[in-house]
């Protein structure tokens, strides 16, 4: 198959001859609504094809009807000019289809040369594993990758850009001829970024058709060869990245006009701070810690993944807490020993996983926004469903959350809701300082300007917000000032005046 | 979302589950199908009675396991536990001569050796944070054992007739201690979906790492689930030693698997984060109801078993298959309604 497309150069997008796998007016109704409305698009070998939209607007169901995770409601499926009603999931594995999720689904216990061999082993219908089979086999996937893996380490203590290069390195193993990737780089820093693209460059330039899925624009613009935005389940534009700029691309998206974020500071200079913390420790993790977020001010936390960012504002939720420091709310000093004490003393923390550290997935949306202010609804320990229900109505309605009922699980949700229950459940017990940590990774470009315009009106009624994000733009957009992180200590601060995504890179990568 | 009781509301405090319904249905067709075919032994009076008798102690137990199971967890320790207390009240009652007030004194220090006992299996999983099903596993054995050197061996007899009594009477037909069941159910159900404590519990079952990003104090919710698991099984304790006259270190230890079955039955996530006091107890009924019913019908008991184990793994299979198609057919359903929309 490589030898076919060594013509293919890099960056065509003439319109292709025969696509690898095409959708044909797919529709699929799912969860309440109708997640794909007659979608048809092509993806072609050597080209990187972005599939660009808010969350909800259909892409991950589009991606898993065409690898057979889902059976479309109507319409067909087209592979190697072949037509498919629906594909079962070992069926598009050997029609040479295959996705990497968010979670890149690998087995932490086997090493990185087991994984990448085993599909490959599964499609030959192989019943013995020869320990010299599975590493020629890895071996050549990563070879053909062109990165640097260490195929002997079990795949649970990679890091997780090698991870995600592993489940790649696993794609290429068994002759995959088409490649979606779902939002692929929301995890990575910004170097492992660029190792992935590269990698993803190789595979196009190796005939591998690859549907990209993101809503980082700057992404699409640097890896797109062809651009498809799709909006309320159907492909609303198609064409190549150079057709758009970054606002045209953002309204396609969204359905409506951008407007930036920008904001008067509006802190309240004469009270005393939400937040102030004096000489927080916890060694290793980070040391001598100094920071204050003003009452109404937004402050956001950037550094490196390792630099102690996660670590500090966790001690300030109370989970791994520090074992000295002075922490003051409002200027009350209090101690933080447990979550619960980070809860009185109005402290709020969304984790970065929402999945795992935030959200009760198979339980009620209102019982989900409730978990933590449980207590403040109930008298002598006997909850009150009334009270209940209407303060988690009011919360859904005043978020905008999309849900057809308060009773239905947070499963339905599309990510950018679900992210909203999470900010909503702390709003309830109307904290004095929210700290979240990545709180739009994961979400599409309209949910992440509403909630980056939520926690915006938040911080006007007088809430102190601590954002730490990987995301420079959004830091650049939303925060008064900047601190950054370094090997547990707070380096510098980039204040409003200075605050520039350049000037933001350089204080982060010093 | 009014918040008016509807029969939605009610229902999802009964069991919001789809297999609650099931196990209705699958109970209604055992006693039509065995009262068709031998109704009068079946549905005579003395069976009836029986089953009023014999399920309130298999409920508690099974109630108590599923209690711990909202939580993710298991307590292995309740027939322990259940005979323990058995052996303290009738201890206690003895030595106070039959008098009232020691049947009374003998109940209460049964009901809080039990609660001890399960404030010791919460104190394991939630302090040394040792998994449920090994700590409950090792506090039986332990029980069982200090039961033993309690009793020395034999058999605890000759209770005040003032307590067993209680077994014996009824009020309009019915066991009093089925009557007790109801009302033990009644405040359980209250406990599990109208206090702080049973919502956390769920929460904790649910995602134990987003209880504690959420602040949910989960030793504190792992020892009031253990207690009130030991409390279920101190009262089965008494219900078991008031109808058997007696206590006994040894008594009843089947109905630890027994009780898992009924649990897993009426729909409860072994996983945590669900479960069903009304289905428990209905699961309970189901379960005797198939067993009277095929000795109604003179086979051997050997059979109960297999037919109990067959009732088990029909109702797991039907649970996991179900969902599914009543999703297929909820989508397709969906497809007709939002199509028109958008024409």
């Amino acid at each position: 198959m490589a030898d076919v497309m060594a013509g293919t150069t890099a960056g065509t997008a003439s319109e292709p001859t025969a696509p690898v796998v095409a959708a044909r007016s797919l529709t699929k109704a799912f969860g309440g609504v109708l997640a794909l409305d007659a979608a048809s698009t092509a993806f072609s070998a050597g080209e990187v094809h972005c599939l660009a939209g808010e969350n909800g607007c259909g892409k991950s169901t589009l991606i898993k009807i065409l690898s057979g995770v889902h059976p479309p409601t109507s319409g067909t499926i087209e592979v190697g000019g072949s037509s498919y009603g629906h594909l079962a999931p070992r069926q598009a594995l050997d029609l040479g289809i295959e996705v990497i999720y968010q979670d890149f689904s690998l087995l932490p216990n086997l090493t990185a040369a087991e994984n990448i061999a085993l599909p490959s082993f599964l499609t030959h219908r192989r019943r013995f594993v020869a320990r010299a089979a599975v590493d020629a086999i890895a071996e050549q996937a990563v070879a053909r990758l062109g990165v640097d893996l260490d195929l002997r380490t079990p795949v649970g203590d990679l890091t997780v850009a090698d991870r995600q290069l592993c489940a790649i390195a696993r794609a290429l193993a068994h002759d995959t001829r088409f490649l979606a990737m779902d939002e692929p780089t929301t995890t990575l820093t910004w170097r492992e970024v660029d190792a992935l693209f590269d990698a993803v460059r190789r595979l196009r330039d190796d005939g591998v058709a690859i549907a990209f899925i993101s809503h980082k624009l700057q992404e699409v613009f640097s890896i797109a060869d062809r651009v498809s935005i799709m909006r309320n389940g159907r492909i609303v534009a198609t064409g190549r990245p150079e057709e758009y700029t970054h606002s045209s691309l953002t309204e396609s998206m969204t359905g409506r006009a951008t407007s930036a974020l920008a904001r008067e500071t509006p802190t309240w200079r004469d009270k005393p701070p939400a937040l102030e913390v004096r000489g927080l420790e916890r060694l290793p993790l980070f040391t001598g810690v100094d920071l204050a977020v003003g009452q109404g001010e937004i402050v956001g936390l950037a550094g490196l993944l390792g630099s102690g960012r996660t670590e500090i504002a966790e001690a300030l939720a109370g989970v791994l807490p520090a074992t000295s420091g002075t922490v003051l709310v409002r200027g009350r000093p209090t101690r933080i020993r447990t979550v619960t004490d980070a809860v009185e003393a109005g402290i709020g923390y969304v984790p970065e996983d929402r999945l795992t550290q935030g959200l009760f997935l198979d339980q009620p949306i209102g019982d989900n926004v409730l978990a933590t202010g449980i207590g403040s609804f109930a008298r002598f320990s006997v909850t009150r469903p009334q009270r209940m229900a209407r303060a988690a109505a009011g919360i859904v309605h005043s978020l905008r959350i999309k849900a057809a009922s308060l009773q239905d699980s947070i499963r339905t949700l599309s990510g950018g809701n679900a992210q909203r229950v999470l900010i909503g459940k702390w709003l309830i017990g109307r904290p004095k300082v929210l700290i979240l940590n990545g709180p739009t990774v994961g979400v599409d470009v309209g949910s992440k300007f509403d909630i980056l315009s939520l926690l915006h009106a938040e911080s006007l009624k007088g809430l102190g917000v601590l954002i730490i994000s990987d995301d420079l733009p959004e830091l650049v957009s939303t925060c008064d000032r900047v601190l950054v992180v370094r090997n547990g200590r707070v380096v510098s601060e980039v204040d409003r005046r200075d605050l520039t995504e350049k000037a933001l890179l350089e204080a982060v990568a010093a | 979302m009014s918040g008016a009781p509807s029969a939605r509301s009610l229902l999802a405090v009964m069991g919001s589950r789809a297999s609650f319904l099931r196990l209705l249905t699958i109970t209604a067709a055992i006693v039509v199908v065995f009262g068709v075919l031998r109704p009068t032994v079946f549905l005579s009076t003395s069976n009836l009675q029986f089953l009023g008798l014999a399920s309130p102690e298999l409920a508690l137990l099974s109630l108590a396991i599923a209690v711990t199971m909202l939580t993710g967890g298991i307590d292995l320790s309740v027939v322990a536990i259940a005979n323990l207390s058995g052996i303290v009240a009738g201890t206690v009652m003895i030595a106070s001569g039959g008098s009232a007030g020691g049947v009374v004194a003998g109940s209460l220090a049964g009901l809080g050796a039990a609660m001890l006992a399960g404030a010791v299996n919460g104190a394991i999983v939630a302090g040394l944070r040792v998994t449920p099903i090994l700590a409950t596993l090792g506090t039986a054995q332990l029980l069982g054992g200090i039961g033993l050197v309690l009793t020395g061996g034999t058999a605890v007899k000759g209770l005040p007739p003032l307590f067993t009594d209680v077994a014996r009477s009824t009020v309009a037909g019915v066991p009093v201690v089925f009557l007790l069941l109801l009302a033990v159910a009644l405040v359980l159900t209250l406990l599990v979906s109208r206090t702080t404590l049973g919502f956390r519990m769920r929460m904790l079952g649910a995602n134990p790492v987003a209880a504690r990003y959420s602040g949910v104090r989960s030793g504190r919710v792992l020892v009031s689930t253990y207690v009130t698991s030991g409390l279920l099984a101190g009262v089965a304790g008494l219900v078991i030693s008031s109808r058997a006259s007696g206590a006994d270190a040894d008594y009843g230890t089947s109905y630890i698997l027994l009780g898992i079955v009924v649990a897993v039955l009426a729909g409860v996530d072994p996983e945590g984060g669900y479960m069903t006091v009304a289905g428990v107890v209905i699961a309970t009924l189901a379960l005797l109801f198939l067993s009277t019913g095929l000795l109604a019908l003179d086979v051997s008991s050997h059979v109960v078993n297999i037919a109990q184990g067959a009732l088990l793994i029909t109702m797991m299979v039907v649970n996991r298959y179900s969902g599914a198609w009543s999703r297929a057919v909820r989508e397709r359903a969906l497809v007709r309604i939002a199509r028109p929309r958008r024409a």
